[in-house]
């Protein structure tokens, strides 16, 4: 048994000369849940039908459980698949649909109806299991297609944007059922997504994928507290990071999330206010500095309107040397 | 509000004219077979209405040797049809896997068949066939007219599984079904539509088919060849009670099935 | 390591479809268009050809091609007006479509003999309709009959039978136009005739060479009306002819090509005009 439940090992895809991916590599640990975070079209969706084989790589290998599968054929793969549209056959009930795995693998036709409908019940989908899936709801064709892959009980779940066909208020919802499922069958899920929110709530480690390649591989807090470069701290956060060139130090910024700033009477950086956000609680100000470019976003309160000067202190920062982050900075407070 | 009107009875004239056009010629057979000569072709203005009734040439047309043709006709039509689904839906599958502008090449490519006339080709196969033993057998026939018939069905049959959506395939195959499963059991049922419009063209293009008829089947004829035999030896009153009696049924068949008669299909490897 | 990379296991399912056409009509038509340049003791010669112009193979060439023309521009016309009719919605559409299942569903043979039946000089009812109207009788397709009447009669013949594969390809590609550009071009004061030509045909354009590759060649191939229609090689099309060489087998050879010729120079007519209205509509 390998150390890992899924191992990417240098794989590349290219159409022509557009490259989606060069040389990546990953590992997923058992009973993760494995988030791939990443702006529309940098390949999320291509990379994971390079692990189901439907999209074959170009080269690499695809290792599961320790074995590379990279030449299985697709329906020989221990593997289920989660389509952004749900992929629900239009010509078959719900019922045939879940079924449809187990009757590919010829199981037992008493122990199909079991699972089958063991899984309807735990996702509470029992009332429409005749129904035709053209029918029904968005909300209850994700769960069929849900169903559908849990009730073979693969080595591995690879979901596509599974939550971003839904309403945002079902979304909320159906994001903590899907924690609760994985969490229940304590299986290993990869899901790709391009809604850091989404990232946040479901995943035990999160892949920052952009342009082909992964820029950072680790939990939400180590993405979010410390982005590895300018351009994750950019992507990551409802607001970007700020970063301000350190003053004395050539090529060196320092990089700080707006909530790590205070309104400071008299001392520390001037700034005017360019705009403002009422978030609710909080109001952020968009502020031009010298040593940005853009403005940078602080911490504020409702007092402040457009064009006044304002001071803030840096609470807490990351260095970062020629857009890289520098560890182990001792940190002021 | 006026020129709206006025649009609305433009169109039930064009309506009505065309209509009229297009019955007419069906009326005119009816009455060759059901109106006493001397008012249709014996006369020298044949009457534009019918002016008696006999079922004289009815009960004539039954001298001529219907059955056989008929099956032979029949024969030739359902494997024409079974043959184009069983290349066509492979063939066409393997093009929808292809870049949209190869599976174009090579449905044109396949369509270049068509433009040599049946005539030359006919020969040749005819010869063959007879080396083979399958010369004036049905299963001969077929395969001649599936030449014409396959490029076509392959075409449309392309446009019903390129405007599948990609993830169901996908989908299937990640499930554990195999590509044959896959093709047969998840796309093809999703593409019966296009299937049904495939075999019921390639079906209504073999019952038509005249030329390859004419050289490939002289002894065991189909229903085209023995009407063509007819008018030749003047026996033009009968032939049209016979035509009649093949053309009703085919044309109550293609009225009801005309939804998969529609353009969308014939036009099929447009949607890629 | 499999034998054969599974994405490339589709390529091997055209294979029965592109060897069957191989092997019956490329093959064929290859020897065919070699054989026409052979005498009948295997010499190589172009003397064939020049046969043909002695039966009057240019006589047939102007025929076809006049027929050709002639049937595609009324079952266009005819095809494209019954299409602007069906995208609209009035009471009897359903009639009216089902309508043009007749002459879709009848043999050609049958409709061959029927309109043999109405171009008769004698005893038939075109005729029949002009001194209804009191118009004198026309010699269809008698002794001394005028070209262009024989012409416009297989046009006609022709076109009863397939103007409605047309009306229906055109009208797949009328329905497949989204309303809204016509109501976001009627906005900006565009006229009937304007939408005509800058929404509709390039809109259209895909359809209309399907139809008109499929119509054009077999227009080309035209054969088995002109046989009944004109029992007497009043005018006899380049298939029609082949059908009487069909004893001569290198003269029939090279009959073939020269319509192959023909039909090969049509498909890239076709294709290049396709090309050029793409390129207009890409502006």
């Amino acid at each position: 048994m390998s150390e890992y439940k899924l191992e990417l090992v240098n794989v590349s895809k290219r159409y022509g000369k557009k490259v989606v991916f060069n040389n990546l590599s990953v590992q997923v640990k058992n009973a993760e849940f494995f988030v791939i975070l990443g702006p529309s079209g940098t390949g999320k969706s291509t990379l994971l039908k390079a692990i189901t084989g439907t999209i074959p790589p170009d080269s690499g290998r695809v290792i599961l459980d320790g074995n590379d599968i990279t030449d299985i054929p697709i329906n020989k793969r221990n593997i289920a698949m989660m389509f952004q549209n749900y992929a629900l056959y239009p010509n078959m009930t719900v019922y045939q649909n879940i079924s449809f795995p187990l009757r590919m693998h010829h199981r037992d036709p008493t122990d199909i109806d079991r699972r089958v409908r063991k899984v309807a019940r735990m996702l509470k989908i029992s009332d429409i299991i005749d129904s035709n899936v053209t029918q029904i709801s968005g909300g209850q064709k994700q769960r069929v297609a849900l169903a559908r892959a849990i009730v073979r009980n693969p080595a591995i779940f690879l979901l596509d944007e599974p939550l971003s066909n839904l309403d945002a208020r079902i979304r909320y919802t159906a994001r903590e059922e899907l924690k609760n499922i994985q969490r229940m069958l304590n299986r290993t899920f990869v899901q790709v997504t391009h809604d850091q929110s989404e990232a946040r709530v479901l995943a035990d480690r999160i892949a920052v994928l952009n342009e082909g390649k992964f820029e950072q591989v680790g939990t939400f807090d180590e993405i979010y507290n410390y982005p590895v470069n300018t351009w994750v701290g950019d992507f990551v956060g409802t607001f970007p990071m700020n970063f301000i060139d350190l003053p004395k130090s050539k090529g060196k910024q320092m990089g700080f999330r707006p909530e790590w700033t205070a309104i400071a009477k008299g001392k520390g950086i001037k700034a005017t206010v360019v705009s403002t956000e009422n978030i609710g609680d909080t109001v952020f100000l968009f502020c031009s500095v010298s040593g940005s470019a853009k403005p940078v976003v602080i911490k504020g309160s409702r007092f402040y309107k457009n064009g006044d000067r304002v001071n803030f202190v840096i609470k807490r920062y990351n260095t970062y040397d020629r857009g890289k982050l520098v560890r182990n900075e001792k940190r002021r407070v | 509000m006026m020129k709206k009107k006025s649009m609305d009875y433009l169109v039930y004239v064009a309506v009505i004219v065309i209509s009229v056009l297009f019955m007419y010629p069906i009326f005119i057979l009816f009455m060759i077979a059901f109106v006493p000569a001397k008012y249709t072709v014996q006369s020298a203005y044949p009457s534009l209405y019918p002016r008696g009734f006999t079922l004289q040439y009815f009960e004539q047309a039954f001298s001529i040797n219907l059955f056989g043709p008929l099956l032979k006709s029949l024969e030739v039509a359902f494997m024409v049809g079974g043959i184009a689904i069983a290349i066509g839906i492979p063939a066409a599958y393997g093009l929808s896997k292809l870049k949209p502008s190869w599976a174009g090449g090579i449905a044109t490519l396949l369509f270049l068949s068509n433009m040599m006339p049946s005539i030359t080709i006919a020969i040749p196969i005819a010869v063959e066939f007879l080396e083979l033993g399958l010369y004036d057998t049905a299963i001969s026939l077929a395969l001649a007219q599936e030449l014409v018939v396959l490029p076509l069905s392959i075409f449309i049959l392309l446009g019903a599984f390129q405007a599948l959506p990609k993830d169901l395939e996908a989908q299937a195959r990640v499930d554990g079904a195999g590509l044959l499963r896959t093709i047969y059991t998840v796309l093809t049922p999703l593409a019966k539509a296009g299937v049904a419009a495939t075999f019921l063209i390639a079906w209504m293009m073999s019952w038509d088919e005249f030329t390859f008829a004419i050289f490939l089947s002289p002894i065991h004829p189909t229903l085209p060849i023995i009407i063509y035999e007819n008018i030749t030896r003047g026996n033009i009153l009968a032939t049209s009670a016979f035509a009649l009696i093949v053309t009703l049924p085919v044309i109550v068949l293609a009225v009801v099935l005309s939804k998969y008669l529609k353009g969308e299909y014939l036009a099929g490897g447009l949607n890629g | 390591m499999p034998l054969v990379k599974e994405k490339y296991i589709p390529l091997f399912f055209i294979v029965p479809a592109l060897a069957y056409e191989a092997y019956f009509s490329f093959y064929p038509t290859f020897s065919a268009v070699y054989g026409s340049f052979l005498t009948a003791s295997g010499k190589f010669s172009t003397v064939n050809y020049k046969e043909l112009v002695g039966l009057g193979v240019y006589h047939a060439i102007t025929n076809t091609v006049v027929v050709t023309i002639g049937a595609l521009a009324l079952q266009f016309l005819l095809g494209f007006a019954i299409a602007s009719i069906l995208i609209r919605s009035f009471r009897g559409r359903n009639t009216f479509s089902a309508l043009l299942m007749i002459p879709f569903a009848t043999a050609t043979v049958v409709a061959a003999y029927i309109f043999s039946n109405v171009f008769s000089p004698v005893g038939g009812y075109a005729n029949s309709l002009l001194s209804f109207f009191g118009m004198a009788s026309v010699n269809w397709n008698g002794a001394g009959s005028s070209f262009i009447i024989n012409v416009l009669q297989l046009v006609v013949s022709d076109s009863w039978k397939n103007t409605p594969i047309v009306a229906l390809i055109l009208l797949a590609g009328m329905t497949a136009i989204p309303k809204d550009l016509y109501d976001a071009a009627a906005v900006d004061g565009a006229g009937w005739f304007s939408r005509l030509i800058h929404i509709t045909i390039p809109n259209l354009i895909g359809f209309i060479v399907i139809a008109l590759v499929i119509r054009g060649v077999s227009e080309f191939n035209i054969f088995a009306i002109a046989l009944l229609i004109f029992p007497h090689k009043l005018l006899t099309t380049l298939v029609y002819g082949l059908f009487s060489l069909a004893a001569k087998p290198y003269l029939s050879f090279a009959g073939a090509s020269v319509l192959l010729a023909f039909i090969l120079v049509f498909v890239a007519i076709v294709l290049v005009l396709r090309k050029v209205f793409a390129a207009k509509e890409a502006y």
